[in-house]
């Protein structure tokens, strides 16, 4: 919805809520989830706002709000609400106000180490006796600065200065948060910063309401954490595609020649594309996929790809569309060609017109509105398209796997038979068990998978922590290689065992990197390979329609089950092992890890 | 301004936050009347107040502006006041 997209007007938001929601839950399907906000100071509008987010995102929340200033209560003590609330996500909304002591000029060193490990402690013990009780994602927020400087500019450095003691907590925070995947933190100490300190600092919002910040802050923190829970739940943007010509340089290359268009340092125009194409190049570098979609010749748009006052080259892009097509078109063709629903791009393009053409023939995708080249990268930085909530190596080679699955492609249609072309590929997989050294790579993978994912289900990664060595789960995650490069961890299955020894797959997800390799086949042996060994005779197989994983609706029949129910929206499969069993993979070498 | 630019504005702004187009206030309506004028109504209302005629509420006077008529006394002896942040 236009109103929430950056740069939202905060005070309309506040104002229209009540008509925004409305209109909101008119729109498409949601997921429902249920969170419970706690309190540090009044949560109010906080609520209303994040739930406008939220439903923005597709996420219907159900809301729990704790009773004011008793975040620390609610979690510490025994909570029978909050226990029947049974949530999914946790924000803690505190600030700065909900520091129980700070330092004073008086105190020395020691003193001041003393109070920071106390106040460490305390919050350490909410979040620990949440993670305990409920096993769920918690959001936190960090601590803003003060609106004053007891000792002015050194209050960032006296040891027994408050605003170096506010820094000092959020390093212990950010600390925390680095060791347990199911920690994030709200970025308050940014967010005030980025808002004005001052202004969200106003007493009279804290003095009238017991507001822990200015009511025109709270748009802004509602849709950071919004965008937080959105990145939870694997609904944040994958890629981008770009233009060229006034988007990643100033000038039409093809009419003003390589020499004359707009980049690099020497003039201001310039500096502002290069920030730009610098601030992508980190995006690539973090796991997004960059393609370009320019109206041009290809010939003409690699040569400005090259151009040494390029921070971006040729070889950071997955895929580059330089022609005369349609611009809808392309990015359908990109859509399919590295298998990304349209909602995981964000398309960016200096022409309105182009921009309202992909808009109307490519619903999901977004576009954010680009005014001038010198706020290109603050709009697409600050649309919370891109937030991280967990980073592995793998990100890092992510364009890489990209661009040998197109690689494949090209192979593919040299051959008649595709049953050739696997076996061309030489492919070899790696099965293991899940481990305390791949669960964070498994989490994000069943976490940010919607096509190849039978159930839909999410999982936290204590949920799925707690499925390592149980006598009660089968856990299978599978890497795969071939002679164009490995593609790591891709494919992953949670199956749950009931007491009459029959097996459920509550969750099996693979990436669209390798899809039509026949790992399916291969996971499939392995499993009854499995479930052999364990005594283990029926295998149950559930399909729930989630509209993005409709391309998985037959599999297990394609796998030998037998429909036992079927409703709308979600079938239940069922499948008698024999010991005649003959394996479905011939094309994939395998081999299981210990 | 005169009180029928206030009054307009005043509607209107009451209109927005409760998501009613043909929502009427009077003078003597006041805070809790509306079924769901609640606090945190109140509050925007307020705020949408403040920034719609650029001024801001004294501290102190906030918790005497209970009824429409309070919150329009207080826009006319304000509204040119200028002080907006």
């Amino acid at each position: 919805m236009k109103e929430l997209e950056y740069p939202f007007n905060s005070i309309e938001i506040l104002k229209k809520q009540k008509r925004l929601k409305k209109e909101l839950l008119k729109n498409e399907k949601f997921i429902e989830k249920r969170i419970a906000i706690l309190s540090g100071s009044t949560i109010g509008d906080v609520k209303s706002v994040l739930e406008i987010f939220l439903l923005n995102n597709g996420i219907k929340p159900v809301f729990y709000e704790g009773q004011y200033n008793r975040f620390y209560e609610e979690s510490v003590f025994e909570n029978q609400k909050l226990d029947e609330f049974k949530p999914d996500i946790i924000y803690i909304h505190t600030t700065n106000k909900n520091i129980s002591m700070l330092p004073t000029p008086l105190m020395n060193e020691s003193d001041v180490d003393n109070l920071k490990h106390m106040e460490f402690e305390r919050f350490k013990s909410v979040w620990e006796n949440l993670f305990y009780k409920y096993r769920c994602p918690i959001i936190q927020n960090n601590f803003e600065l003060m609106p004053y400087r007891v000792f002015g500019n050194a209050d960032c450095y006296y040891k027994n200065a408050i605003n170096k003691y506010v820094l000092t907590l959020n390093e212990l925070l950010s600390e925390y948060a680095l060791k347990n995947s199911n920690m994030h933190i709200c970025d308050i100490h940014y967010l005030s910063a980025w808002f004005g300190l001052e202004k969200w600092s106003e007493s009279r919002f804290w003095h009238l309401y017991k507001y822990g910040l200015h009511m025109e802050a709270i748009p802004l923190l509602a849709f950071n954490v919004a965008n937080i829970i959105k990145a939870i739940y694997g609904k944040n943007q994958k890629a981008v595609i770009t233009d060229l010509d006034n988007t990643l340089w100033g000038g039409i290359i093809g009419d003003d020649g390589l020499e004359n268009i707009k980049l690099g340092i020497e003039t201001p125009e310039g500096i502002a594309y290069s920030e730009l194409q610098q601030y992508l190049k980190y995006l690539k570098q973090r796991g997004i996929i960059l393609c370009v979609c320019s109206k041009n010749e290809d010939e003409t748009a690699r040569l400005g790809l090259n151009s040494d006052k390029g921070i971006l080259k040729e070889d950071d892009f997955a895929i580059i569309k330089a022609n005369w097509n349609e611009k809808y078109i392309n990015i359908s063709d990109i859509s399919k060609e590295i298998n990304l629903l349209p909602e995981s791009f964000v398309f960016i393009d200096d022409n309105e017109v182009e921009r309202d053409s992909v808009a109307a023939f490519i619903p999901g995708i977004k576009i954010p509105v680009l005014e001038g080249p010198e706020s290109y990268r603050k709009i697409l930085d600050q649309s919370g398209f891109f937030e991280s909530v967990s980073f592995s190596e793998d990100d890092k080679h992510r364009t890489e796997f990209y661009k040998a699955n197109i690689a494949r492609e090209n192979l593919r249609m040299l051959f008649d038979s595709y049953d050739d072309y696997l076996k061309s590929l030489e492919m070899k997989a790696n099965i293991s068990r899940f481990s305390e050294r791949n669960i964070e790579r498994i989490t994000q993978l069943i976490n940010k998978t919607n096509q190849f994912n039978l159930t839909g289900r999410r999982f936290t990664q204590s949920e799925i922590e707690s499925y390592i060595d149980s006598s009660y789960y089968v856990t299978m995650s599978a890497k795969l290689c071939d002679k164009f490069g490995d593609n790591g961890i891709v494919t992953a299955l949670i199956g749950e065992i009931s007491k009459d020894k029959k097996l459920s797959i509550i969750s099996w997800v693979m990436s669209c990197r390798v899809f039509k390799r026949n790992l399916e086949y291969m996971m499939f042996d392995a499993l009854i390979e499995e479930c052999m060994t364990r005594g283990i005779r029926v295998l149950e197989g559930i399909y729930i329609n989630t509209n993005k994983n409709k391309s998985v609706f037959d599999l297990y029949q394609k796998l030998g089950f037998t429909e036992v129910e079927s409703t709308e929206g979600k079938s239940v499969w069922e499948y008698k092992l024999t010991d005649k069993y003959k394996k479905m993979n011939q094309v994939i070498e395998v081999k299981w890890d210990e | 301004m005169n009180d029928k630019e206030i009054f307009s504005k005043l509607l209107a702004i009451f209109r927005e936050v409760f998501d009613d187009e043909l929502l009427n206030i009077t003078e003597e309506m006041g805070y809790g009347d509306l079924e769901e004028w609640d606090s945190l109504t109140h509050i925007r209302i307020l705020l949408s107040v403040e920034k719609e005629f650029k001024f801001k509420f004294d501290i102190e006077d906030i918790g005497k502006l209970v009824t429409v008529g309070d919150i329009i006394r207080y826009i006319k002896e304000n509204v040119n006041r200028g002080n907006e942040s």
